[in-house]
């Protein structure tokens, strides 16, 4: 099962208009873990139970101290001993484990039973070479005595190179959009836009523990320009990105992520501005996408295509060939041109998309016949 | 393979563009193996939604029925009227269920964990997600502040009160006249993890040292053996109802030694492995040759995983100056889709190393999508959004249909919202697209049920229940209404099908009045209401070995020292094997199979016997050893004495279980040894033995041989002519 999804954000309403009609043939020729316990049953001895420690990348000096448990349930005394796997990286000696004491100012989610234990990292004095260098560290808890049995627990600790560029920022794809002029006469457009990146820049950071410095701020900057300064002005005047609010369910350093563009053109002012949007996470990696927003008259209208006597067509071998009509129509006043038909197949290795043997399109007669 | 484009028409007026799709599918011929038995099929939600009626592009709702909510404690009543029933009843017309099973009561594992603790049938589950076990607080791991305790799958307990929970399950669905609203069970590992994974569970053997989340007493066999209890008692209870199951990729560290990966022995023919013993020391079959439309009806599998995603490339964007597209960028200004997962997880495709043969396609693969397309999950590395990015659920179910044949995807609410706002709010950019898509997909997968049935009934048997009569059964073919049933004698010199009185409708059985023979045959086809659509026929026959006069070949034979002395036409128990006083005792069974003909094929064997003794034997011996014989022992139909060590076409080809004294016993032949050892132009004999131990006089079994009227030895064999 999955985690609670995100509110659902609505989108822009697309105005329906009446139509006259043209009728078009369309001809398709076909070719062709570890987890944070353990547990063993039954009235023998069990090794000493060690929690789970999260894993840490960095680009600099400091990681971020956590809290772990460690008990043994048949009350053993035991010894804790740290061993990193690369020891020319970090020294085990520089992890420390103390028990949880109660200083809740400083320690506020150290589990303060007698089992909670700090784990915090001093800064590796040794030169290194240049990075990326990673370590595992794995904490054991030895009993004395009672059998010797071990637990244990493993984590890595990485130190990233912040001058190598690993993955850009991903972006969505923002569609061409055509809107009137509207309310206030201006045109407003609101689109929402989603970004990963595999680094996480922006969606983590170490935000474990303020108070050692680190920030949860986002590491993910957002503009946006225009090409049309008469009609749309560059953000943040005419162009707003905000961060969507995270959602109560979701964890705070997988964000932010969603963002809100707002576009509002300058009053009564029509024609084309191509909106180009720049991402760039904290490694200076930057992603762009462009849309065209173009802002019309109310009373351009936009065309229709009618497909209701086709959902499907199922085809038996060896039948290779499908005709398929179809309604255009258009009422508009200001039509650029002729209406323009193609066709395309999501499945090139059945249709493929070559425009001329397998899928051809006869235009609206009215407009003058032609084929592709 | 059938595949399908989505075709885009595209309208262009220089300022907007519009766009209209369907789906254009090219499919083999009716018939065709791929196509020849039925997927679960349709687009469902992955709950259900407020009011069903607004989304007319979905088949039907999805339902998880919560095996805790509806037994909430031992020994109480069930309670479908909370649960399931009301589901069922609110469904609009022409709409189905597809009915999720998830997770166990607090109960089973608290019997195991209140004092003293079942060594071995619990494990630590530190990940619970949504079990219910939460709530089940006396079950707290002793040794984790986040585990619960839980049932190992394979526990017998727990297997019990399972089987019992969806035999209730379906007799409540027969008694109030809800059972034809359901068309889909989707059910889950009990004990597991909803499903067969380890996303979070160590199927490990060796949980000293390995003991995170590891299931204490873990083997495959009784790993195997439980998936099998739960499809089987599945079917059992629904019949005529698609199955589907949670199967994800599990991984052990036994590859070695089992010579297999953990999903690959799965789902192998493990009867070609003498190894191969379930939990009853029987020598066992795995998925691939249990539910295989033969010996019982396909399963699909299902996976959360489905994802699909484009990459863009900006740069290729057509200078247009406008358009209101949706917010889905076509080719050519994006790549092709690219599906996860890849074929590597998906047991059959896995299994098959990813070869493309019918033999892939023997089992359905269905999909819940892996996140919300429209606004993916937030998760760890940006996985779903990476994944899924420009990216529509059509390009998931059209993907996932090319490439692994799947007909059936649940979908988020979310993304069915934007296909059809919710009411008094403006339509979405992607709603025009996704909701004309989807309803393609919804049309043409009922078009798939349109034309069902599809397959011939699976686990066509017959048994000899008396001296006059034969009782045919099967298991009811999805989308079949009625059923056909003709027999033919294949004693006589020249057989025709003629039909046997009976073609049920409620129910798959039928008895035939069958006196003369000693080797009859039958078939059966299934059938929709009105005629439309028919199956292949399924062929069964059943053999009675020849012990009466004069043939005398069935029998047992002692063997004293160097002696070996034939006993025919003997006092009952005609068939005997064992050990005697001084002496060891082997049975011998005799089928004429010729009349099969040269040209027909053995789809799967089984010998029906009816034992007279008690169980001493096998409870000191163990299984018996069934060798089979293409032909005649030493080259004689006739029983002798040489019989007892001649050679046999294939050794240990079944082994027989004790079942107390007068009661019945079957015992299927491996696949491998009915298709090649079973002789279609001769007699085919058998030879049924113990390991011989020292020490142990006047211990054996004993079977009627075909001197008792009606309780004669049978060879069952399923066969295409």
């Amino acid at each position: 099962m999955k985690m609670l999804p995100p509110k659902p954000y609505s989108r822009l309403r697309r105005e329906a208009r009446p139509h006259s009609r043209y009728i078009v043939a369309l001809c398709l020729i076909l070719a062709g873990l570890v987890l944070a316990a353990s547990a063993i049953k039954g009235s023998q001895n069990h090794p000493p139970f060690v929690g789970w420690l999260a894993d840490q990348a960095v680009y600099g000096p400091g990681f971020a101290t956590q809290y772990i448990r460690i008990e043994d349930y048949d009350g053993n005394p035991f010894t804790i001993t740290k061993v990193s796997s690369n020891e020319n990286f970090y020294h085990a000696v520089n992890v420390h484990v103390d028990l949880c004491t109660m200083q809740p100012d400083f320690d506020a989610g150290c589990p303060n039973d007698g089992h909670g234990y700090k784990v915090s990292f001093s800064p590796n004095p040794d030169p290194m070479s240049p990075p990326p260098h990673v370590a595992t560290i794995t904490l054991k808890a030895k009993e004395n005595g009672a059998g010797g049995l071990t637990g244990s627990t493993s984590f890595t600790l990485r130190l990233n190179d912040p001058l190598v560029n690993i993955n850009p920022p991903t972006i969505q794809n923002l569609p061409n959009r055509a809107l009137p002029i509207g309310a206030g006469n201006v045109a407003s457009y609101k689109t929402e836009f989603v970004v990963g990146d595999l680094n996480e820049d922006g969606m983590e950071d170490v935000c474990l523990d303020e108070s050692q410095g680190a920030t949860c701020a986002s590491t993910l900057t957002a503009s946006a320009t225009s090409d049309n300064h008469t009609l749309l002005l560059d953000y943040p005047d005419g162009i707003q990105i905000d961060l969507m609010s995270p959602d109560a369910d979701l964890l705070a350093q997988e964000l932010p992520r969603h963002y809100l563009l707002t576009a509002t053109t300058l009053p009564g002012q029509t024609g084309t501005a191509t909106v180009t949007v720049n991402l760039t996470d904290k490694d200076n990696n930057v992603t762009s996408t462009s849309f065209v927003l173009r802002v019309f008259p109310s009373s351009d209208a936009e065309p229709s295509i009618s497909n209701t006597s086709l959902s499907y067509e199922e085809q038996v071998l060896p039948a290779t060939s499908l005709t398929h009509q179809f309604t255009v129509a258009s009422n508009d006043s200001t039509l650029k041109q002729d209406l323009f038909v193609t066709a395309w197949s999501s499945n090139t290795k059945l249709v493929p998309n070559d425009f001329v043997n397998n899928i051809q399109v006869t235009q609206p007669i009215s407009t003058g016949a032609g084929s592709v | 393979m059938p595949q399908a484009s989505t075709i885009t028409l595209s309208v262009l007026d220089g300022s907007y563009r519009r766009q209209a799709t369907f789906i254009y599918v090219l499919a083999p011929p009716t018939g065709s193996p791929t196509i020849s038995f039925s997927r679960p099929s349709g687009v469902y939600p992955t709950t259900p939604p407020t009011d069903l009626s607004r989304y007319p592009f979905l088949t039907g709702s999805m339902y998880n029925l919560q095996w805790d909510k509806a037994e909430p404690a031992e020994g109480q009543p069930y309670d479908w009227e909370n649960t399931i029933n009301p589901i069922l009843r609110g469904l609009p017309p022409l709409t189905d269920l597809s009915l999720g099973l998830q997770k166990e009561p607090c109960y089973i594992a608290d019997a195991m964990h209140d004092p003293p603790i079942r060594e071995h049938n619990t494990w630590c589950d530190t990940k619970p997600g949504d079990q219910p076990i939460n709530s089940c607080t006396a079950t707290r791991c002793p040794d984790s502040d986040v585990g619960f305790l839980r049932a190992v799958p394979w526990d017998h307990f727990l297997r019990a009160k399972r089987d019992a929970f969806l035999a209730a399950l379906g007799q409540d669905l027969i008694d109030t006249g809800l059972m034809g609203k359901l068309t889909i069970i989707n059910t889950n590992l009990a004990g597991g993890n909803n499903g067969i994974n380890n996303v979070s569970v160590s199927f490990d053997g060796d949980c000293a040292s390995h003991p995170d989340n590891c299931m204490d007493g873990y083997t495959r066999e009784r790993l195997l053996w439980a998936i099998q209890d739960e499809l089987r008692t599945v079917q059992d209870n629904f019949p005529g109802k698609l199955v589907q199951i949670g199967f994800f990729k599990p991984t052990d560290t036994l590859d070695a030694s089992k010579g297999s990966s953990l999903w690959q022995w799965l789902y192998r023919d493990a009867t070609t492995d003498p190894t191969a013993l379930d939990e009853n020391g029987v020598h066992m079959v795995a998925l691939f040759d249990e539910f295989n439309g033969i010996k019982r009806p396909r399963v699909s599998f299902w996976q959360d995983n489905l994802a699909a995603t484009r990459t863009s490339i900006p740069s290729a964007m057509p200078p247009v100056s406008a358009s209101n597209a949706p917010n889905y960028i076509a080719p050519p200004n994006t790549t092709a889709y690219t599906i996860n997962p890849v074929s590597s997880f998906i047991p059959s495709f896995d299994f098959y190393n990813g070869a493309l043969t019918t033999e892939t396609y023997n089992n359905g693969i269905v999909f819940e999508s892996n996140t919300i397309w429209s606004n993916p999950f937030q998760q760890t590395y940006g996985r779903k959004l990476i994944d899924t990015i420009n990216g529509s659920p059509n390009d998931g179910l059209e993907g996932a249909f090319n490439t692994y044949l799947s007909q059936y995807l649940e979908v988020y609410v979310e993304d069915l919202d934007e296909a059809i706002p919710l009411g008094g709010t403006p339509p979405t950019l992607n709603a025009e697209l996704w909701k004309g898509q989807l309803q393609s997909w919804h049309d043409y997968t009922k078009h798939l049920r349109d034309i069902t049935p599809l397959e011939a009934p699976a686990g066509l048997t017959v048994e000899r229940t008396s001296s006059t009569n034969n009782l045919i059964k099967w298991h009811a073919v999805y989308g079949a209404t009625s059923y056909n049933v003709e027999r033919t004698d294949l004693g006589a010199s020249s057989p025709s099908w003629v039909n046997a009185g009976c073609n049920p409708t409620s129910n798959t059985t039928c008895t035939d009045t069958a006196s003369t023979g000693t080797r009859y045959g039958y078939r059966v086809r299934a059938k929709n209401s009105d005629g439309s659509n028919i199956t292949d026929y399924a062929y069964v026959a059943v053999f009675l070995s020849e012990g009466s006069s004069p043939t005398n070949y069935d029998g047992y034979v002692e063997k004293i020292g160097a002696t070996k002395t034939p006993y025919n036409n003997a006092l009952q128990p005609g068939i005997r094997a064992g050990q005697g006083s001084s002496s060891d005792l082997k049975g011998f069974l005799s089928f004429n199979t010729s009349t099969l003909g040269s040209t027909a094929t053995i789809l799967g064997a089984k010998l029906r016997l009816k034992q007279t003794t008690n169980d001493s034997a096998f409870d000191t011996f163990g299984a018996c050893l069934v060798d089979i014989k293409k032909g005649n022992f030493n080259n004689n139909p006739a029983l002798e004495g040489m019989d007892f060590s001649a050679s046999a076409s294939a050794t240990n080809a079944a082994q027989i279980i004790g079942v107390g004294g007068s009661a019945w016993v079957e015992s299927d032949l491996s696949p491998a040894a009915a298709r090649i050892w079973v002789n279609n132009i001769d007699r085919t004999q058998v030879r049924l033995s113990f390991n011989h131990m020292n020490g142990f006089s006047n211990v054996y079994a004993g079977w009627n041989s075909a001197e008792s009227v009606g309780n004669e030895p049978q060879l069952i064999l399923q066969y295409k002519p």
